[in-house]
């Protein structure tokens, strides 16, 4: 199985083009870096990619009209045969996303906030939500903060819950987006360790986005994107 | 746990959340205790009288009828005869006749002059009876039998002794002092205006009005202001109405009571009607206060409306939990609203009936406050729909970044 493959993927906001991209594939548990300068589409192509960006057909040509333009699949299953309301319910099972900073609900406790992702789809609740201790203690959080409202920890942790939300219904993929942007260097490498380690543990696949090429050596396999989107060579950007 | 994150989120936003919290349970407060009042003043207007089929007097407008002869408003411009009385109480449709006369007051209390049969044939309510509180009907001709609110404000206890003034006006410039009246029965209270009357007998009234005729010691009463009639059968009610009508000896009209009353209340229901429309307008208004504080609350929620999608929430689940937060606020603010005007009614119940005479029921959970609370929803959700779906649209858009 594939964990993520796309072809003749485009993508445009109104008539500025951000992505065009011939193939991408990625197979099933490997840790892929993507890198690439701020502004060349990273963030767009994990927003397609977890399902949040639905990119329209590029083209309609007599001779491939049975083709599927931007084909888009994902654990074997193609975007294009789901609505909108089964491709959320994918995302909820399948994927773990991390972004940027303010990952959690403030206002609700730390298992509220990692409860959230056994939410939106089926799955044993009770047994999932029996693990969240255990999580937060291989994350190396203190157990008191577990009904501490989100808007009380440190960045770090919050970062931390943010991996545990993630993870807590092991899902097949990992979607991370910049989550060191706001951390020390210090902190960037104790939380890459734990990510690195919590994803090995559930062998899911891994695909972090970064600006910064000095986390590359932590992933089996890197993409520049600007290398791979033909917008950005061309100059489109 | 959508339910807790829609408590958790206005927990959050508590003060702007107590203050739109306060402002739709003021409306709601005002809105019920408008409904029920209406509620209340109808059923306490339509039961002053019952059990009387027609009320006879002499020609003049059927409400101008009505109001002095149950409400005791106004004063009748002309009098029936005692002789046709007699003929109407012989009718062969007439099961009983009360005769009353109008005209005197006590320090601003009505005074009627009528018989033992009013104490024995008048209803009201539900065809409920008078009942004595305290002593029994007329045995001498200057027994006087009061209201419940007259004996209250008096202090008077049977055996007590009161004194007709000439008018209805609190102001008397004629006061019939020659002659006492000994309180021979207190009435329990009725809600209704024979708890603020006097009730003399017909010779006790003529005896006060008429020095001959107490020199004479033979009182009689010559003229009286209206009679209530029940009749033998519902059917004769035409029958007998045409032949009050037809009356040759004086000109005379009678009224169905229970009609006349839904004519009156007409006339002045579109201030109940004035009432409530402004009580819902307050109440909508509060709803848009609300769906505002919603929507402008929007603009601090796109982190969290970002979790919540890449967690999976559909948008219409975006929809549902503003929708959640607004639903929620309206039903504490109903709960708020029935909890404080059912111990206000509770507390001042007694007090509005011994001051003023008004009888409000202090139940106030009936389907008149179920279809409020829903309307009340209903407003809610059409309102907060503005938020909910600037939410779901923005929820649609959204990206995870």
């Amino acid at each position: 199985m594939t964990a993520i493959a796309l072809k003749q993927l485009t993508f445009s906001y109104a008539s500025t083009p951000i992505l065009d991209i011939d193939e991408l594939i990625i197979e099933l548990g490997e840790r892929v870096f993507i890198a690439g300068p701020s502004g060349c589409g990273k963030s767009t192509l994990l927003n397609i990619i977890s399902g949040t960006l639905t990119p329209k057909p590029k083209f309609k040509t007599k001779n491939t009209a049975e083709t599927t333009p931007n084909n888009i699949s994902v654990l074997d299953q193609t975007y294009a045969q789901l609505s909108s309301r089964e491709l959320d319910q994918f995302r909820a099972k399948n994927m773990g996303i991390v972004f940027q900073q303010f990952n959690l609900i403030g206002y609700l406790s730390v298992r509220e906030n990692i409860a959230l992702s056994t939410e939106f789809h089926d799955c044993d609740k009770t047994t999932l939500h029996a693990t969240i201790p255990t999580l937060l203690a291989q994350l190396q959080l203190p157990a008191d903060i577990i009904d501490q409202p989100a808007n009380t920890l440190s960045i770090g942790q919050q970062q931390r819950v943010a991996i545990a939300r993630a993870l807590i219904h092991q899902p097949r993929i990992v979607i991370v987006d910049e989550p060191t942007s706001a951390l020390d260097e210090s902190a960037t490498h104790s939380f890459m360790q734990t990510l690195i380690h919590m994803c090995d543990n559930q062998h899911t696949t891994l695909l972090f986005v970064s600006h910064d090429l000095r986390l590359a050596k932590y992933f089996s396999h890197s993409i520049e994107l600007d290398k791979i989107n033909r917008v950005a060579l061309k100059g489109g950007r | 746990m959508r339910f807790i994150l829609a408590l958790k989120s206005l927990r959050y936003r508590h003060k702007s959340v107590a203050l739109t919290l306060f402002a739709i349970t003021i409306s709601l407060l005002l809105l019920f205790a408008v409904e029920h009042t209406r509620h209340a003043a109808k059923a306490s207007f339509t039961r002053t009288i019952s059990g009387t089929d027609l009320i006879v007097g002499p020609r003049t407008g059927p409400i101008n009828l009505l109001l002095y002869s149950v409400f005791k408003i106004g004063v009748p411009a002309n009098a029936i005869s005692m002789d046709s009385f007699a003929v109407l109480a012989a009718n062969k449709h007439v099961k009983w006749a009360v005769p009353i006369a109008l005209g005197d007051s006590h320090h601003g209390f009505p005074v009627v002059g009528t018989t033992a049969d009013l104490f024995t044939y008048f209803q009201y309510g539900n065809k409920q009876p008078l009942t004595f509180r305290a002593g029994q009907h007329f045995t001498l001709d200057t027994d006087a039998v009061i209201g419940a609110e007259v004996a209250a404000h008096h202090n008077y206890t049977i055996g007590d002794t009161l004194h007709l003034h000439h008018g209805v006006g609190h102001v008397s410039f004629h006061q019939h002092d020659d002659v006492s009246f000994k309180i021979a029965g207190i009435l329990a209270p009725t809600g209704t205006p024979i708890d603020q009357t006097v009730h003399v007998t017909l010779a006790g009234l003529t005896l006060a009005h008429d020095q001959d005729q107490r020199i004479a010691n033979n009182p009689q009463s010559d003229n009286i202001s209206a009679i209530y009639i029940g009749l033998q059968s519902k059917i004769g009610t035409l029958l007998m109405q045409r032949a009050v009508n037809q009356y040759q000896e004086e000109p005379l009209m009678s009224i169905i009571p229970g009609v006349v009353l839904n004519e009156l209340w007409q006339l002045v229901g579109f201030v109940e009607t004035l009432l409530l429309g402004i009580a819902w307008l307050i109440v909508l208004s509060t709803s848009i206060g609300l769906a505002t504080m919603l929507l402008t609350s929007m603009r601090e929620r796109t982190q969290e409306l970002a979790v919540l999608r890449s967690v999976g929430a559909p948008p219409s689940v975006i929809f549902w939990l503003i929708q959640a937060e607004a639903l929620l606020i309206t039903a504490v603010a109903i709960i708020l609203s029935l909890v404080v005007l059912f111990v206000s009614l509770q507390v001042t119940n007694t007090w509005l009936a011994e001051a003023f005479g008004i009888f409000i029921d202090g139940n106030i959970f009936t389907t008149h406050t179920l279809w409020i609370a829903l309307g009340a929803l209903l407003a809610t959700f059409l309102t907060a729909c503005v938020p909910a779906i600037s939410a779901y649209k923005q929820a649609l858009h959204m990206t995870l970044n």
